[in-house]
């Protein structure tokens, strides 16, 4: 009976107890680990010269290229998929809203690219780039230009890359945008229209403001997804030609997988995870904006 | 009145039109894959390319006769599923104590949760890699079945928790006042009630877990291999096998579309894991 009467005091305590224990066993002991290997000269091409080196993996990020590029290659992903995609959703969206009969119909096939498993998306992609058979080109040369191996050429790669994450990811913005438009009430709108105000007018100066809050939600939500995304890059140009698709989380798969330069890659990977608490703050600090201006 | 009619109609058409084109252009690569999957070689590396041809099987029937496709599939789905379960199993309990009470560490503890959903999974893979390799256990289910849980886990906490808040206390005020333990009030009165969101949160976790590739490709070995990671292996150095692909894609394509379709009300709800209301 007194066990019975101490758990029961303690049932909170066990209701979070396997999430607690899960989460440290596999997030923060990993997280750990990490961060020490990244304080060693780790190879495993070369095991004989393994030590403990401290900071150095770090100095060494800092002073390499390939890394600063590609934190410029994920900066610049991260930044016009997430721009695009929210102007071109949105767009999309209040078009869509317009619709008086078969929304749903159309709303259900939108679902259809953003749920297609990453492997597929990338692959897929890459047949329609293709330099000789792509039908991208055909369609191109229909309007008379030249086939061009989009993703074997620097200048273009990373422009067809993004391409494929607008063509993934813009129905996202689509249906979330859809989804706060209904939601809107209507009186505003019938007060404005008898003030004499046209569409356009109705859409800049009432629709935006009223859903800013909820689309700063779903622009933070796809910027994190942006930052993880690694699939389409892997398989479309395994971050070439040279480096001009190699993200942060491309680099750090790299040297890890590739070169087995364990050390550098788990430093790396401490970057790359200190980016992304920062993403976390920032998100809990707009939602809790959002919720609380809302309320 | 009569042209005003007619300009109404015409715009009407504008519309749908340009809402059709749009949806054409979403849908254009999935519908084009499945037709590489139903062509024969010659056919699917025509210029121009084909569009009325004779179909063939031949693609599929290679799938299944000469690749352990079906193993493969079923890795799959036997991965995703348990991971899925174990995800629901310890993160429901956790939803509904965060939906419920207050506690010094919530804030904190949210913010944990939270975190392990935003980090990218490749800060994670050196580490996962050193434990499961130190433990033995690389050539089982196990390894990408835990990682797959604890992925799934943040999902199911952020989103259950959202179904928990929308449940009044008070409909949990009987069976408090009758003696029933935590425990028992949610397992027998509050979750019947989220029922359809438990189900729904199930799925999206599977689907997540069905589409995944790249910690497959890193924690699979030979015999536990996915689908996916079966996919892209047909990029060979001899060539791409587009047949192959589009028929293996098209099959793996097929259940998450489907359950896309039937659940798109609770998918949409998922997608945002609980941050719009």
């Amino acid at each position: 009976m007194k066990i019975l009467s101490m758990l029961r005091k303690r049932e909170k305590l066990l209701f979070i107890l396997p999430v607690l224990i899960i989460l440290l066993v596999f997030t923060t002991f990993p997280y750990i680990i990490n961060l020490i290997l990244g304080c060693f000269h780790m190879d495993l091409s070369n095991p004989v010269g393994n030590r403990f080196i401290g900071l150095q993996n770090f100095v060494k990020a800092v002073n390499d290229f390939r890394f600063w590029n590609s934190i410029k290659i994920s900066g610049i992903y991260v930044f016009v998929t997430t721009m695009v995609e929210l102007v071109l959703g949105v767009a999309i969206a209040i078009l869509f809203h317009k619709l008086t009969w078969g929304r749903g119909f159309f709303q259900s096939l939108l679902l259809i690219p953003m749920v297609i498993p990453p492997v597929v998306v990338g692959l897929n992609w890459r047949m329609l780039y293709d330099a000789n058979y792509g039908i991208v080109n055909y369609f191109f040369s229909l309007f008379g230009l030249a086939p061009q191996a989009w993703l074997a050429q620097s200048q273009y790669a990373l422009m067809a890359v993004l391409f494929v994450d607008f063509w993934q990811y813009t129905p996202f913005v689509i249906l979330l945008t859809l989804g706060l438009l209904t939601s809107l009430p209507e009186e505003q709108y019938e007060a404005a229209r008898i003030d004499g105000a046209s569409g356009w007018q109705l859409t800049w100066r009432i629709t935006l403001p009223m859903i800013k809050n909820g689309l700063t939600v779903v622009a933070t939500l796809r910027a994190i997804e942006a930052f993880k995304e690694f699939a389409k890059i892997y398989l479309m140009t395994s971050g070439g030609p040279g480096t001009a698709t190699e993200t942060l989380n491309y680099y750090v798969y790299q040297t890890g997988f590739e070169y087995f330069n364990i050390g550098y890659s788990s430093a790396l990977a401490a970057i790359l995870f200190a980016c992304a608490i920062g993403f976390t703050a920032l998100f809990q600090i707009l939602t809790k904006l959002t919720s609380e201006e809302g309320s | 009145m009569v042209t005003g009619k007619r300009k109404k109609l015409a715009s009407q058409i504008g519309l749908y039109t340009l809402a059709s084109l749009i949806i054409i252009f979403f849908l254009f690569p999935v519908f084009w894959l499945f037709l590489t999957s139903i062509k024969t070689r010659v056919d699917a590396f025509s210029i121009p390319p084909v569009w009325f041809f004779q179909p063939t099987i031949e693609n599929y029937l290679s799938l299944l006769r000469d690749e352990p496709f079906l193993k493969y599939l079923y890795n799959s789905f036997f991965i995703a599923s348990t991971a899925a379960v174990l995800a629901i199993i310890a993160g429901v309990p956790t939803a509904y104590v965060l939906a419920r009470f207050n506690f010094k560490a919530k804030n904190l503890f949210s913010f944990w949760i939270l975190a392990s959903r935003i980090a990218p999974p490749m800060a994670l893979v050196l580490p996962f890699f050193v434990m499961f390799r130190t433990v033995g256990i690389l050539d089982t289910y196990l390894p990408i079945i835990c990682i797959y849980m604890v992925i799934n886990i943040a999902f199911v906490v952020w989103i259950m928790r959202g179904y928990f808040v929308q449940v009044p206390v008070s409909i949990e005020e009987a069976a408090k006042i009758d003696g029933c333990s935590l425990f028992s009030t949610l397992m027998r009165v509050t979750l019947p009630l989220v029922g359809p969101g438990l189900s729904a949160t199930i799925i999206f976790c599977f689907m997540t877990n069905w589409s995944e590739f790249v910690l497959a490709l890193i924690f699979t070995g030979i015999e536990t291999r996915t689908a996916p990671v079966l996919i892209s292996g047909f990029v060979t150095f001899e060539g791409i096998r587009w047949g192959m692909i589009g028929a293996a894609g098209t099959l793996v394509n097929l259940p998450v579309i489907l359950i896309a379709l039937i659940l798109q009300k609770y998918l949409i709800r998922g997608l945002t894991a609980g941050s719009i209301k």
